[in-house]
């Protein structure tokens, strides 16, 4: 009889050890969590400053600062991804987990997993915080706020995984991997709109912010928290987004491959 | 007929223009113990990826336990025990879920698995140690739990890749010691080494792998038979006598050379020559005796600094 292709059970156990091994380094998952929520406390009063100047007379810069923030360190969980596969090569298990029973495909997922749940653990606590902290309410009725936040927020979290897959498999080391992860979130993060809204920034920056990910993102969000639009207006950034997602990880089924050399931490 | 535990045939494999393997044929049948010798760059690693999927071939067979490893790896691997030369293991994590980890990914169910982990635990010495992170070992116990990461799902075919290396006496007996209870529990055991002293400790066949070919193999009785001979070997300050029998080579001290006088009788050609050399004897600098070894055949084979032996490659490519 035929083997299964791809066994569940088997992925799961990798994916449990790699989330256990994601979560033993403590320091990158504070820096995931409590470096955006003093960002915020630090931005609030910028962000109340502009949505009053956009008309948002009522609006204490929450609704600005804490999606901000949410969407640019959600993108350093590019890394996350990479350092499940980097990590197992620097610690010499890569060969020995290939030579195990596990499929290419159940090895995959099992790395892949636990950045989805870092990712959706993230953004869950950034926004509780926002809403318990810093007095963050939907400009929207309170469903839409909370079925818009989460359905952009899943995008996100799958784009940032697509793209995380991407870059792990285009990148050889850890460091070029981190290099990449950390412009791409400050760089693109600005362009997109993370620190300030993207109508304030300079002209050409305007003209570049639609091609990042981050924008669209934050023009999910922006819709549903800022401007109190119905779920239909997030549609598009959704769809994006997840066109992000799928690009990253057809990308990354290219050009990955078992067999790679990776350096971890030399 | 009963299923071959390892057979492989014809195995070729290059980098670029590099042929690292030119047609390797080696077989490991159950319950035998085979040691791969060879020097750095032999292609023994090659060999031991291929096996374990971990590289493609460009020509050749690999049969384990009946199933074609290089068309089906996944069906190979399930029979396929893996300690390769690198270490490999989680330093975070302790030695219980190190083992438990891969002994869950080849299928055993929790059941099974505590007494399993238990059993290669004890036969590695590791059964004080189960709770601790594996970071916070010695080397001798990181080596230990690496090779007991391999055994954990009860392979039929097992490469170990130099379990030994950088380890401790104790260590290297209890590996050897665990390699000696599998083959005898039908287990098919590729050992690679660079010291030959655990390959005839172990009784081993042996395969020498050299430049990419199987140069010599068979029993460590019959490798020293076959490609050795006992020798008197006198190492003199300048110039030896001119009717000294023998072979001469550069000494290993600038200045002296060595003379090498193959003999069936060593203690009976060293009175002969010293007998005979007359005033040379007063710069005779040392005279050794050369036992046939496992060690003397294996250099026939593969030269000095594993570059010689070039006979042998001939020959086997012939």
């Amino acid at each position: 009889m035929r083997r299964p292709d791809f066994s569940a059970r088997r992925s799961g156990d990798i994916a449990a050890l790699s989330l256990r091994l994601a979560l033993s380094d403590v320091g990158t998952l504070l820096v995931l969590v409590f470096l955006p929520l003093a960002m915020m406390a630090f931005l609030q009063p910028l962000g109340q400053l502009q949505l009053a100047q956009q008309g948002h007379a009522g609006a204490n810069g929450a609704e600005l600062v804490v999606p901000g923030m949410a969407v640019l360190f959600s993108f350093y969980c590019t890394t996350y991804v990479g350092m499940g596969f980097f990590r197992e090569h620097e610690w010499g298990t890569w060969d020995r987990l290939r030579a195990s029973m596990a499929r290419p495909a159940e090895i995959v997922v099992g790395k892949s997993v636990p950045t989805l749940l870092i990712g959706a653990a993230q953004l869950l606590v950034l926004w509780l915080a926002g809403v318990v902290l810093y007095g963050l309410r939907s400009h929207g009725t309170l469903l839409d706020g909370v079925v818009g936040v989460i359905a952009v927020s899943a995008s996100l979290v799958l784009a940032t995984l697509g793209l995380g897959i991407a870059l792990t498999a285009l990148c050889r080391t850890l460091e070029q991997l981190s290099v990449a992860a950390n412009l791409g979130a400050i760089v693109f993060g600005g362009l997109g709109g993370a620190f300030v809204s993207v109508d304030v920034l300079p002209g050409w920056a305007r003209v570049l912010a639609p091609y990042t990910p981050q924008h669209w993102a934050l023009t999910g969000y922006r819709r549903i928290v800022v401007e109190g639009q119905g779920l239909g207006s997030i549609a598009v950034p959704c769809a994006v987004l997840l066109a992000i997602a799928a690009g990253g990880a057809t990308l990354g089924a290219m050009r990955f491959r078992m067999a790679d050399v990776k350096v971890g931490v030399s | 007929m009963q299923s071959t535990g390892l057979r492989i045939r014809g195995l070729a494999k290059s980098y670029g223009d590099h042929q690292v393997l030119r047609g390797v044929a080696l077989t490991a049948q159950p319950g035998e113990i085979v040691g791969l010798l060879g020097p750095n760059g032999a292609g023994k690693t090659t060999l031991t990826s291929i096996a374990a999927g971990l590289r493609s071939a460009d020509a050749g067979e690999v049969e384990i336990c009946g199933v074609d490893a290089l068309a089906d790896p996944a069906g190979a691997r399930a029979h396929l025990g893996l300690a390769p030369q690198e270490l490999g293991i989680y330093p975070q994590l302790s030695v219980r879920t190190n083992l438990e980890y891969f002994a869950r990914l080849a299928g055993m169910g929790r059941r099974g698995l505590r007494d399993r982990v238990a059993e290669v635990a004890a036969a590695l010495g590791l059964t004080d140690l189960l709770a601790r992170r594996a970071g916070q070992l010695s080397g001798g116990q990181r080596r230990r739990l690496h090779t007991a990461m391999a055994l954990v799902h009860r392979p039929r075919v097992l490469f170990l890749d130099e379990p030994t290396v950088g380890a401790d006496v104790e260590t290297r007996h209890q590996v050897l010691a665990v390699v000696r209870e599998l083959a005898a529990g039908g287990v098919a055991v590729v050992y690679c080494t660079h010291y030959l002293p655990e390959i005839e400790a172990l009784d081993a066949r042996v395969s020498v792998l050299n430049a990419g070919l199987i140069v010599a193999e068979g029993t460590v009785r019959d490798l020293i038979d076959t490609h050795t001979e006992a020798s008197v070997e006198l190492v003199f300050d300048g110039e030896p006598p001119a009717d000294l029998p023998g072979r001469r080579v550069a000494g290993a001290v600038p200045g002296t050379t060595l003379v090498v006088v193959p003999t069936t009788d060593p203690s009976g050609t060293l009175s002969g020559l010293l007998a005979g050399l007359g005033p040379a004897a007063g710069w005779l600098r040392s005279v050794e005796i050369r036992r046939p070894s496992l060690e003397s055949a294996y250099l026939a084979l593969v030269g000095e600094h594993g570059t010689g032996g070039d006979a042998a490659v001939r020959d086997a490519a012939a």
